[in-house]
């Protein structure tokens, strides 16, 4: 069967998580979150990184109990009907994700590259791409994600070295921003982009072990959400509060301030192509995951049949919001399902196995 | 072959991608170097002028370098317009595209600035041709004016000009250079105001006279751009800060406060300063000055009035002492230190008063006061700008060491 994963390593699982939740640091994510938490806007990624890898850990516990993916796992403790259901929300969370995604990124096109293109030919060039990587499975996109990390990290890292010129310290004051209870909330909504993670308890099998997805877990996850926190501590100390709430792009705008002299100014061109590529490896990965739970969930032979089909419609649905200012909202909307999904889905199959566990003792005991 | 299909497919859909069909040819692109904006002639509305290099911008005949002043700029001025609107206007009078992506320098007439800059610098931050790192100036004068007057004298493109005399504004430090990004962040910040170099046209007639009355034991002069008293070379200068309130321009420092504004910023990089010789008062001594390290600022509030402490650290180098007096000795040099120490403390606190009398924080004393709170309400509440900055309690003590004498060691009198 097509869907079957293939083996995959730490490093490939490291690519994957960490390139599936890291685009949206490129879009207009950050200056929501100096709009939710002000000066303490850094603060959330790390909190949410650390819930992350908390309810990874308890679900990589309940996977030491019981084997196979999540959809198995979930079969195995909740029923058929629970199984359903968490793979309609991964299947959900995947394609409106996607959704967001692919209409954020050809916005972003046409504001940044290329203001006289169709909007509607962006889309369609984007959604090809994301279909044809797709079409290779998920083997082949978590070693190009792996690729792709160093890339990330090096393009984000001499942004913010060449941009050091413009920070202000005070900018990080006063440190509670908006207060703690706003950093916690915010902290909890924006884990939802996190949610994307479970992939390595999705896909379980193919990482063989436990010890494997814990090391991938801390690297993709924990490594994005450093990097999260440096990026908006950067761009706070550059833009202040004020300012840094109106960005639509907080990372084209920092790229575009590079100015070191004569010869080093005018480089977002070249960062342009980074966030794309990012995006478009995280619209096919999600893509990836909503179409494997679908295949599941139906028990279907393969998936390869389904990518156009499926692509053609997240194609569509994308077009469907108004504006840009209609997809961050809708994207707000995307992020509260995942912040949904990855704080009660742990919690819920863990008591199963705890209640399921409890009753095959008493069963053994009578 | 099936990876053949895929990569017609790609070639395909790339080939209708709107990049290729919006590009333009260098030379079918008009290359804005500067933007003016002044009030018009009807409320509400504003006057543009576009300084535009053609293609060969820096160029002589037949491709060499340039011999003398450029001539290859023209400016164009639209009355009664909106920065947008302009811009349509701009393309009814020239063939070629016009394109912002190159624009160097903004700068704002007195008059517009003094109305308020706001919907001028927002609408600008808006479209994608602008970027935070373009120069902003504010023209003691019409901006059309400066633009038109314009004429750089030593052979460089319009860019390399503008450029280079931001990039060397630390020279002297009689102006600041001022960014887009700066001025727009400073603009909306609750502790700080924005500041933007000041620019004019001189008459270049010698007719120059200096701004207002320096502190005493100082004896080098104060101008305001298109004073200096000079002729020759390019018509315009750059020489003092405008302040800002909010959007509004609400003062002039002249050179020597702004350098005061340097040293409180902490970018005073060097420049030369002329003082009253403490033996022989009729003589006057220069040195040059830079500072030994960032300003350091204390902040307090006590019974609800704001109070800083600024602590200046100056190290510097004798240049000239016609008098003849050993201040390059043990024995004379802390004379010569406590005037340099005096005079300077003298110029910071006199500049810090007329900031604070025309309500503008434009040496950011706020910023020292957002730690004291823990949250942005509360940073909110305290209303620095509106209530505390204009009554708080600033003051100031400049420590100088002079630590060299440059290249002579104890200075010989002259024998007559």
């Amino acid at each position: 069967m097509s869907y079957q994963t293939g083996k995959l390593g730490v490093a490939a699982g490291t690519g994957l998580v960490f390139v599936v939740i890291m685009p949206r640091l490129f879009l207009t994510t950050t200056s929501t979150l100096v709009a939710e938490a002000g000066q303490a806007a850094w603060i959330p990624p790390i909190l949410a990184g650390m819930y992350g890898l908390l309810m990874l850990w308890v679900l990589f516990y309940v996977s030491s109990r019981v084997p196979g993916d999540l959809f198995a796992i979930a079969k195995t403790l909740i029923g058929s009907v629970g199984a359903w259901l968490i793979a309609l929300l991964f299947i959900f969370f995947s394609f409106v994700n996607a959704v967001s995604l692919l209409r954020q990124l050809a916005e972003c096109t046409l504001i940044t590259a290329m203001p006289e293109a169709d909007i509607h030919v962006v889309i369609l060039f984007y959604g090809a791409t994301v279909a044809i990587i797709v079409h290779y499975g998920i083997e082949p996109i978590a070693r190009a994600a792996y690729l792709l990390m160093p890339f990330i990290v090096l393009g984000l890292s001499v942004s913010i070295a060449l941009l050091t010129p413009y920070f202000d310290i005070h900018f990080l004051l006063p440190w509670q921003g908006n207060g703690l209870p706003a950093i916690f909330k915010t902290s909890l909504v924006i884990g939802g982009s996190n949610f994307e993670a479970l992939v390595l308890v999705a896909l379980a099998p193919a990482f063989q072990r436990i010890r494997t997805m814990k090391k991938a877990a801390l690297f993709g996850l924990g490594g994005a959400a450093v990097i999260k926190t440096v990026f908006t501590v950067a761009y706070l100390l550059i833009f202040d509060v004020e300012t840094g709430i109106e960005k639509t792009l907080p990372y084209y705008e920092m790229a575009r301030l590079i100015y070191i002299n004569r010869y080093v100014q005018r480089v977002e061109a070249l960062l342009i192509v980074l966030w794309v590529v990012a995006g478009l490896m995280a619209t096919a990965i999600s893509l990836y995951i909503g179409m494997y739970f679908l295949t599941r969930l139906l028990n279907l032979p393969t998936m390869r049949p389904l990518i156009p089909a499926v692509c053609l419609i997240v194609l569509q649905l994308s077009l469907l919001p108004k504006s840009l200012s209609d997809t961050i909202q809708f994207d707000k909307i995307v992020l509260l399902t995942g912040a949904f999904g990855i704080y009660v889905l742990p919690p819920l199959l863990l008591a199963a196995t705890f209640f399921k566990g409890r009753r095959a003792k008493k069963c053994a005991a009578e | 072959m099936r990876r053949g299909v895929m990569l017609a497919v790609l070639l395909a859909v790339s080939v209708l991608l709107g990049g290729c069909q919006g590009s333009h040819e260098p030379d079918e692109q008009a290359y804005v170097m500067a933007v003016g904006f002044d009030k018009a002639s009807q409320p509400g509305k504003i006057k543009v002028s576009y300084q535009i290099a053609t293609s060969g911008g820096g160029k002589g005949p037949g491709g060499g370098p340039a011999t003398g002043p450029i001539t290859n700029m023209t400016v164009i001025t639209i009355d009664n317009t909106y920065p947008p609107d302009s811009r349509n206007l701009l393309k009814s009078i020239v063939a070629l595209t016009p394109t912002m992506v190159h624009v160097k320098m903004v700068v704002v007439g007195e008059g517009l600035a003094r109305q308020g800059i706001g919907d001028t610098i927002g609408v600008i931050k808006r479209m994608r041709e602008y970027r935070g790192s373009m120069f902003v100036a504010v023209c003691h004068g019409s901006a059309e004016d400066f633009l038109r007057a314009n004429k750089p004298i030593f052979a460089m493109s319009p860019a390399k000009y503008y450029e280079l005399m931001m990039v060397s504004a630390r020279e002297s430090n009689y102006y600041l250079s001022s960014d887009l990004h700066a001025v727009y962040t400073r603009m909306k910040s609750f502790s700080s105001d924005a500041y933007i170099q000041l620019v004019g046209v001189n008459p270049s007639d010698l007719s120059g006279q200096p701004s207002g009355t320096p502190p005493p034991g100082q004896r080098s002069q104060e101008f305001k751009a298109g004073e200096i008293p000079r002729a020759g070379g390019n018509p315009v200068e750059y020489a003092g800060t405008a302040i800002f309130r909010g959007d509004k321009m609400v003062g002039i420092l002249t050179t020597e406060q702004t350098r005061m504004l340097s040293l409180l910023l902490g970018n005073f990089r060097g420049g030369f300063l002329e003082v009253v010789d403490p033996l022989q008062p009729q003589q006057t001594v220069n040195v040059s000055l830079r500072l030994g390290e960032s300003p350091k600022f204390q902040a307090e509030i006590v019974d609800g009035q704001a109070k800083v402490a600024v602590d200046v650290l100056l190290e510097g180098s004798i240049n000239t002492i016609p008098s003849g007096v050993n201040y390059e000795s043990a024995a004379y040099r802390p004379l010569l230190e406590a005037v340099i120490s005096k005079t300077v403390e003298q110029s910071l606190t006199d500049t810090i008063r007329y900031m604070q009398q025309v309500h503008s924080d434009a040496a950011g004393f706020g910023h020292f006061f957002r730690g004291k709170f823990s949250t942005q309400e509360q940073l909110v509440a305290f209303n620095w700008l509106q209530d505390k900055y204009p009554r708080a309690d600033i003051s100031v003590h400049v420590t100088t060491i002079l630590r060299r004498s440059e290249l002579m060691e104890r200075t010989a009198p002259i024998i007559e």
